[in-house]
C-alpha cells in the first residue's frame, strides 16, 4: 500500500468532509470546492486524499453515494451524509473543540 | 454491516466495474477542475495539464480507491493463492508428502462419513419419513424389551389411538428384523424362491409411497377373500417381466397360491429391507386374528398425525396399554407398548460401531494434520529469513499469516481433492467387504452432504496445520532471522511446539491403537468361543416343501425321512440330520412350558424349541450328556418325548437329574399332553458366538413335522464337494422342492462374525495408518531436531563425546514427548474406550493387557523413529559438522 499524502491529519479531513456534506448532497469535486470555500481558501484538499477518504467514509457507512446528474448535466457520483455520519460529525466537532481549547491552553501557559 | 458485506461481495464479483466507476468519477473531477481553470484564465490545454497534475497519477488514485471500496480482498486472496502455489511448486517433495498425508486423512474420513451419511443421516425413502414410528411390546415379566406384537393388541391400538393417521402391520420375526417369508415364485419360466413380506393392506398408505405402475394395496385386501393380489418391487419387475407395464392384471403363483399383480413399486423403494421383493396381503380372517392376544408375531409401523409429538403418542399408548392390561390380565399383565422413530429402529444397532469408526478416522486425520503442521513448521523455519525480509519491507503480520494460511488452504484443498478420489475407491471397498447386515448401506452416495463434509474437513485441516506455523513465523523477532549466519530457525519456541505435536500425535495414536487392540482381542476371544457343535466338515441345506403339495404332516415327515436316507447312502457321508434352524441363526418358535410337579402359578415362559430328526445331534457333533437321543420309537403314536439342552437342565433342574422328568407345552391349567425328557445334550450357540445360551427344548420331527427344515450333512471329506450330489438326491425325490442356502457350518460361523470382523479390520487398518503416520511424524521431528543441532553435535564430538553419548542424548530428547504422549494417551484411552464397551466381548474396555501392549508397541515404534535419525547424526564428521550452518 502506498503511503498517503497527508496535508491534513486524516481524521481531520474526514471531519471536514462530513461537515461539507452536512450542507447537502454533492459530488466529490463539490466537496473539495466546499471545503476550500469554508476555509476561505486557507486549506487545499488534495484530490489524492479526498477520494480515498470519501470511499473510506462510505465503507464505514458515514456517507452513501449514488450516480446522478451534475449542474452541467454530466453523470457524476453524488455523496450524502447518512444518519450515522451526522452523529459522527457531532462527536468529532465536539472532540475538535475540546482539542483546540486544550492545545490553546497549553500554548498560552508556555 | 450488511451493506458493507454486500459491497464486498459485489466487489468480488465485479472488480472490473468498480475500476470503471472510479475512473469515471476521476474523469469527472478532472473535467470540472479543467473548466474552472479555464474560467480563471488558463488556456484549455494548460488547464487540463494542471488539473491532471494536481490530481496526481490517475492510476494510483484508482488503486487506492479500489482498495478501500472492497476489491482488495479478492485481489489479495488471489495474489496469496498464486504466491502459495508458486512456493509449493518450488518444493515438490514437501508438497507431495503433505498432500498425500492429507489425502489419506481426508479420504478415509470422507469414505466413513459417506457410510454414516447413507445409514444414519439420510432420510428413509418414504413421505415425511420422520413422522413414521415403529411399535413394539415390552414385558418385564418375560424379559421383553422390543418384542413382536400380538395381533389383538395391535387392532385395539388401531381402534383406540388418536395420535396416528394409521397403523399398519407386517410379519415380524423374533429377532429385530422383519419376518420375511421365502416364497416359491412361479410366473412361467424358471420357478424361483423369493423373499416376500406379508403386510396389512394399508402399509403403503402409512409409508406414503405410491406405485410406479398400477396401484398399491387397499385396506380391504388385508382380509381373507380379497387378498389374492401382490405388489412387486421395481427390481423384480425389471428382472422377471422385462419392465412390461402390462404386468398389472397378470396372475402369478406364490407358494402355490394364485395372485393378481396389482402394482409395481418405484425404483429405490424398499420396506423394510432390500431383500423383500414382493408385498403380499396377510389375508387374515378378521374374527380369528382380532382374538389372538397370546401369540406375538407382528411388527407395526404408524404415521403420527400432523402436530402430534412422539411424546404425546407415547403417553397415549401408555394409557391404552394399561387399559388393555386391566381388560386382559391373563395375556397382558405388565404388557407395555414401545414406540420410536422408524429410522432409529432400522439403524440403532449399527449406530455405535459407525460412530466409533468415524471417531477413529477423525483421529487419523488429526495425526495427519499434526504431521503436515510439523512439515510446515520446518518449512517456516527454513523460510524465516524470507518472512523477515518481507516484513522488513512492510508486509504486516496479518499479511504474512494470511499468506501462510493460504498455502495451508491450498495443501488442504489438494489433499481433499485427492482424498475424494481415494474415498470413491475406499467406499466401494467398504461396501464390498461389509457384512450383509448393515442396513441402508446400498444407499451410499457421494452426495452434497458428503462433499460439504469433505470441504469442512479441508477447512479444519487448514487451520489445524497452518495456524501454528503461521503464528510461529511472525512471533519470532526480525533481527536474529535477518542476521547473516543467525541460527536457522528453530527457536526454543519452535522446538516446544514440535514437542507438543509429538505429544499430540502419540496420544491420539495410542487412543486409536487401544480401541483397535480391544476390538482385535475381543474378536480373538470370539474365535476361541466353543460353539458347542463341531463346525468342521458339515454341510447345511435349507429345504422347504411347497404347501400346495405337502398338506399333511405325514407327507412332510416322509419326505425328510426319505431324503435323509438317500443322502446317508452317498459315499463320504458320515451322518445326516435335520433341524428347523441351524445354530447361530436364532430361533423360530417359543412357547409357554410347564414342568410337572411345580406349583400351578409357576411355569416357564417363552421357552425356545426346535424340531429335529433323530440323527441331528450326531450330524451337528453335539454331545449327549445324559439319557439318550431320539430314535425311531419316538413317533407321534408312542409316548411324547423331548430332549433339553444343558442350560435348560441346569436352570430348571439344578442338582437333579432332568432325564425322566415330564414337561408340557402350555400353562399348568391348560390341557396339553405331558412329554418326558429322555436326554440332555450339550449347548449349541444359538444367536451368536457371543450371546449367552438360552434354555432350549428339542422335539422330535417324527412327532411334530415341519415344512421347512435345514438338512445337516456330516462328511468325511470336503463338505462342499458333496453339495451337488446332495442336491441331486433331493431333486430325484421331488424336482418341485427348492433347495437353497447351501452352506458349510464353518461358513455359518464365519458369517455370524461378519460385523465384528468388519469393525475389527477397519479399526486395525485405521490404527496401523495412525501408527505409521505418527512414526513418520516423530521421525520427522527428531530428524529436524538433529539436523538443527549438527553444529552442536560436532562440537561435542570434537570435545571427545562418544557416538554412544550423542545417541543417548538425541534419543532421550526425542523420547521425552513420546513418553508424555503415551501417558496422556493412556488416560484419554481409558476415558474413551469405555464408550465402546458394548462392542466388546470377553474383554474389559480398560483391559490392562491391551493397554500395556499398545503402550509398549507405540513406545517401540517411536524409539525406532528416534533412533534412525539420531544414529545418522552420530555418523557426522565433526569437522564438517563444525562448518555446517
Amino acid at each position: 500500500m502506498t503511503k498517503q499524502k497527508a496535508d491534513l491529519l486524516q481524521g481531520t479531513l474526514d471531519m471536514l468532509i462530513l461537515k461539507a456534506l452536512s450542507a447537502g448532497r454533492m459530488h466529490g469535486y463539490g466537496v473539495g470546492q466546499r471545503i476550500g470555500q469554508m476555509a476561505e481558501e486557507l486549506l487545499r484538499v488534495e484530490e489524492g486524499s479526498l477520494y480515498p477518504a470519501l470511499y473510506r467514509l462510505e465503507e464505514r457507512g458515514l456517507v452513501k453515494s449514488e450516480w446522478g446528474k451534475s449542474d452541467n448535466n454530466r453523470r457524476a457520483r453524488f455523496y450524502t451524509l447518512t444518519a450515522a455520519g451526522r452523529r459522527q460529525l457531532g462527536v468529532e466537532e465536539e472532540n475538535w473543540r475540546r482539542l483546540v481549547l486544550a492545545v490553546g491552553k497549553v500554548l498560552e501557559t508556555a | 454491516m450488511l451493506g458493507s458485506l454486500y459491497r464486498r461481495a459485489r466487489a468480488l464479483l465485479r472488480s472490473e466495474s468498480i475500476h470503471s466507476e472510479i475512473e469515471e468519477e476521476m474523469r469527472f473531477h478532472v473535467d470540472m477542475r479543467t473548466e474552472e481553470n479555464v474560467r480563471r484564465g488558463m488556456s484549455p490545454s494548460e488547464a487540463r495539464r494542471e488539473a491532471e497534475r494536481r490530481f496526481g497519477r490517475l492510476t494510483r488514485m484508482k488503486e487506492q480507491g479500489y482498495e478501500v471500496r472492497g476489491g482488495r480482498w479478492l485481489e489479495a486472496f488471489w495474489r496469496d493463492c498464486r504466491y502459495g502455489a508458486r512456493s509449493l511448486r518450488k518444493s515438490p517433495g514437501f508438497t507431495f508428502v503433505a498432500v498425500l498425508t492429507l489425502a489419506l486423512g481426508i479420504g478415509v474420513n470422507t469414505a466413513i462419513f459417506s457410510v454414516v451419511n447413507a445409514v444414519l443421516i439420510n432420510p428413509l425413502p418414504y413421505r415425511e419419513a420422520d413422522r413414521l414410528v415403529q411399535f413394539w411390546e415390552t414385558n418385564p415379566l418375560k424379559n421383553w424389551t422390543q418384542a413382536t406384537v400380538a395381533p389383538a393388541n395391535l387392532f385395539d391400538w388401531q381402534e383406540q389411538s388418536q395420535s396416528f393417521t394409521e397403523i399398519a402391520a407386517y410379519m415380524g420375526s423374533d429377532k429385530k428384523g422383519p419376518g420375511l417369508s421365502g416364497l416359491q415364485f412361479d410366473a412361467g419360466g424358471e420357478p424361483e424362491r423369493l423373499q416376500g413380506l406379508y403386510v396389512s393392506g394399508n402399509i403403503f398408505n402409512v409409508l406414503g409411497v405410491g406405485a410406479a405402475v398400477g396401484r398399491t394395496l387397499t385396506e380391504e385386501e388385508t382380509w381373507a377373500g380379497r387378498d389374492k393380489v401382490v405388489v412387486l418391487s421395481y427390481g423384480l419387475w425389471q428382472r422377471r417381466f422385462g419392465a412390461d407395464p402390462k404386468v398389472v392384471g397378470r396372475t402369478i403363483t406364490l407358494d402355490g397360491v394364485s395372485r393378481e399383480v396389482v402394482g409395481v413399486m418405484p425404483p429405490g423403494f424398499y420396506f423394510p429391507s432390500k431383500e423383500a421383493e414382493l408385498w403380499v396381503p396377510a389375508g387374515w380372517n378378521r374374527e380369528r386374528i382380532t382374538a389372538l392376544r397370546r401369540p406375538h408375531f407382528l411388527r407395526a409401523v404408524g404415521r403420527l398425525k400432523p402436530g402430534v409429538t412422539l411424546e404425546q403418542a407415547r403417553a397415549e399408548m401408555r394409557t391404552i396399554a394399561s387399559r388393555l392390561e386391566a381388560q386382559h390380565p391373563d395375556t397382558n399383565t405388565q404388557m407395555g407398548v414401545g414406540l420410536g422413530p422408524l429410522k432409529e429402529w432400522i439403524v440403532s444397532d449399527v449406530r455405535l460401531p459407525l460412530v466409533v469408526l468415524l471417531a477413529a478416522v477423525a483421529f487419523v486425520l488429526l495425526i495427519a494434520c499434526a504431521n503436515v503442521a510439523n512439515l510446515l513448521l520446518s518449512r517456516a523455519a527454513v523460510r524465516a529469513r524470507e518472512v523477515a525480509v518481507r516484513r522488513a519491507l512492510g508486509a504486516g503480520r496479518l499479511t504474512v499469516v494470511r499468506q501462510q494460511l493460504t498455502e495451508s488452504l491450498l495443501l488442504a484443498l489438494a489433499g481433499a481433492g485427492a482424498g475424494l478420489l481415494l474415498a470413491v475407491w475406499f467406499k466401494d471397498l467398504l461396501v464390498s467387504f461389509s457384512p450383509g447386515d448393515i442396513p441402508r448401506l446400498d444407499e451410499l452416495r457421494l452426495d452434497w452432504r458428503v462433499l460439504c463434509f469433505t470441504l469442512a474437513a479441508a477447512l479444519l485441516t487448514t487451520l489445524l496445520t497452518g495456524l501454528t506455523p503461521a503464528l510461529q513465523s511472525v512471533r519470532a523477532g526480525l533481527a536474529p532471522a535477518l542476521k547473516e549466519g543467525g541460527q536457522k530457525g528453530s527457536t526454543g519456541q519452535g522446538r516446544r511446539v514440535r514437542g507438543w505435536l509429538v505429544v499430540a500425535e502419540v496420544s491420539i495414536a495410542l487412543v486409536l491403537a487401544a480401541g483397535a487392540g480391544l476390538t482385535v482381542r475381543s474378536f480373538l476371544r470370539l474365535l476361541d468361543v466353543n460353539p458347542g457343535f463341531d463346525p468342521n466338515r458339515t454341510l447345511t441345506l435349507r429345504v422347504s416343501l411347497p404347501q400346495s403339495s405337502y398338506k399333511e404332516e405325514a407327507k412332510e415327515r416322509e419326505f425328510f425321512e426319505r431324503a435323509e436316507r438317500a443322502i446317508a447312502g452317498l459315499p463320504g457321508v458320515a451322518a445326516v440330520g435335520s433341524t428347523t434352524l441351524p445354530p447361530l441363526k436364532g430361533y423360530r418358535w417359543t412357547g409357554d412350558m410347564t414342568i410337572e410337579g411345580r406349583p400351578p402359578d409357576d411355569w416357564v415362559r417363552e421357552i425356545r424349541h426346535k424340531e429335529i430328526t433323530p440323527d441331528y445331534f450326531r450330524a451337528m457333533g453335539l454331545p449327549l450328556l445324559k439319557g439318550r437321543f431320539f430314535d425311531d420309537s419316538d413317533t407321534e403314536k408312542g409316548p411324547q418325548t423331548v430332549i433339553v439342552n444343558d442350560t435348560f437342565a441346569r436352570r430348571y433342574f439344578p442338582g437333579e437329574d432332568a432325564v425322566g422328568r415330564r414337561v408340557k407345552f402350555g400353562k399348568p391349567n391348560e390341557d396339553d399332553p405331558w412329554e418326558t425328557i429322555i436326554g440332555v445334550v450339550g449347548d449349541e450357540k444359538q444367536d451368536s458366538l457371543s450371546a449367552e445360551v438360552k434354555p432350549e427344548v428339542y422335539n422330535s420331527h417324527l412327532q411334530t413335522a415341519q415344512d421347512e427344515m435345514t438338512l445337516v450333512v456330516r462328511t468325511s471329506g470336503d463338505p462342499r464337494a458333496l453339495a451337488g450330489a446332495v442336491r441331486e438326491q433331493i431333486r430325484a425325490l421331488d424336482p418341485g422342492v427348492p433347495v437353497y442356502d447351501v452352506k458349510t457350518m464353518r461358513e455359518i460361523v464365519y458369517e455370524s462374525l461378519a460385523r465384528e470382523r468388519f469393525i475389527m479390520l477397519l479399526m486395525a487398518l485405521f490404527a496401523v495408518l495412525a501408527l505409521a503416520l505418527a512414526a513418520v511424524g516423530i521421525y520427522g521431528v527428531v530428524s529436524y531436531g538433529t539436523a538443527q543441532r549438527t553444529h552442536e553435535i560436532g562440537i561435542r564430538m570434537a570435545l571427545g563425546a562418544q557416538a554412544r553419548d550423542v545417541l543417548r542424548l538425541m534419543i532421550r530428547q526425542g523420547l521425552k514427548p513420546v513418553l508424555a504422549g503415551v501417558g496422556l494417551g493412556l488416560l484419554a484411552a481409558l476415558a474413551l474406550t469405555r464408550l465402546m464397551s458394548s462392542l466388546l466381548y470377553g474383554v474389559s474396555a480398560s483391559d490392562p493387557l491391551t493397554f500395556g501392549a499398545v503402550a509398549l508397541l507405540l513406545t517401540a515404534v517411536s524409539l525406532l523413529a528416534c533412533y534412525l535419525p539420531a544414529r545418522r547424526a552420530t555418523r557426522v564428521d565433526p569437522l564438517i559438522a563444525l562448518r555446517y550452518e
